[in-house]
């Protein structure tokens, strides 16, 4: 800690400072445990866990589903940033579990639509349903507003990193 | 499935921790995925060169063996990477100031161009939502994410190595 003698006047530099260090260290704590989780995952590959590609993926056509958007194989290649050889295997695999359906789209019908087919709740089930149970317990420790400071921090987190795809749309999309 | 899922017992609160952390990270692997299409550029290049960036911007000279003790990639394998990072622009080799058999690897403006527009705006955005905690919040939120680390450290440790680690070879 360094004390400042230098007269009454607080530093403001010296507040936005330490403020800024305290936003870089909690996201150094997010960055470490992004590396610890993916060095988990690539160990699990093999259990049975359902992959962080087909979460973003639901979690997506979800969404859309929601605001009475549909989707096309292209558009969600697009944010999950995979070429449309890996798209169509990965909707195979989603459509062979019953997650999603293939559907021609009502405005061309050369083109076709995903329908999501696992409700919200399931969805939410299949990506707690492989979590460790040591994890559970670091989590089951928290205080309940602990945990609500927390969620609320991580969903801004997600918000956040899901921007950029958005941006392009939602800036456009004057009407709601 | 006879016994009843941990997530039907679990405290609510608990529950919601972990599936908001979960569909981060899935977020997160999205994004990744989408910088790295829209860069053409893989995985570790790309490390590589956010690597390049945050040095130079220390002061810190890189050599080709600083991105294999970082990547955790062969020195061959780093002479190919450097060769298609030089073609396509990105990085420039130049001597060591002090050590002649070395050289160091620096990003041309141009890298650090493109780095900064498809990272920049991204890492603005994540800072400001860490600096809207307050104190309190930020050590609430550090600690938790310190002891999940942990965790997973320790079953990453009792299960012995891995096949690959390039995304965790980064903690030196």
């Amino acid at each position: 800690m360094t004390t400042n003698k230098s007269g009454s006047t607080p530093h403001y530099w010296y507040g936005q400072e330490a403020e800024r260090q305290r936003a870089v260290t909690v996201l150094e704590a997010m960055r470490a445990y992004g590396a610890a989780d993916a060095a988990m995952q690539r160990r699990s590959e093999h259990a049975m866990r359902m992959s962080e590609n087909d979460i973003s993926a639901l979690r997506y056509l979800l969404r859309a589903n929601e605001r009475g958007v549909s989707v096309g194989p292209k558009e969600l290649a697009d944010y999950l940033g995979v070429q449309s050889s890996s798209i169509t295997i990965l909707l195979d695999r989603l459509e062979k579990a019953g997650h999603v359906r293939r559907e021609p789209s009502p405005f061309d019908r050369r083109a076709l639509i995903i329908v999501p087919t696992v409700p919200t709740d399931e969805l939410h089930k299949a990506i707690l349903g492989d979590i460790r149970e040591e994890l559970i317990d670091v989590a089951g420790s928290l205080s309940e507003k602990d945990a609500e400071t927390i969620v609320e921090f991580i969903d801004r987190l997600r918000d956040a990193v899901d921007h950029i795809d958005t941006a392009a749309s939602s800036h456009t999309r004057a009407k709601r | 499935m006879p016994e009843q899922p941990w997530y039907e017992t679990a405290p609510a609160s608990s529950v919601r921790v972990l599936r908001s952390l979960r569909t981060y990270r899935a977020a997160e692997q999205a994004m990744r995925r989408r910088t790295r299409e829209s860069m053409k550029m893989g995985e570790a290049d790309l490390r590589a060169l956010r690597f390049l960036l945050k040095s130079e911007a220390e002061g810190k000279p890189v050599t080709p063996n600083d991105l294999a003790v970082l990547l955790g990639m062969k020195s061959s394998s780093i002479t190919i990477m450097l060769d298609r990072l030089t073609a396509s622009g990105h990085i420039r080799r130049a001597p060591h100031p002090s050590d002649r058999r070395s050289i160091v690897i620096t990003a041309t403006p141009g890298a650090d161009e493109e780095v900064r527009e498809t990272l920049g705006d991204m890492h603005r955005r994540l800072l400001s939502v860490a600096a809207a905690l307050d104190e309190d919040q930020a050590e609430v939120v550090t600690a938790f994410l310190a002891s999940l680390t942990a965790s997973l450290d320790r079953m990453s440790a009792a299960e012995g190595p891995a096949a690959g680690h390039i995304e965790n070879s980064q903690q030196k």
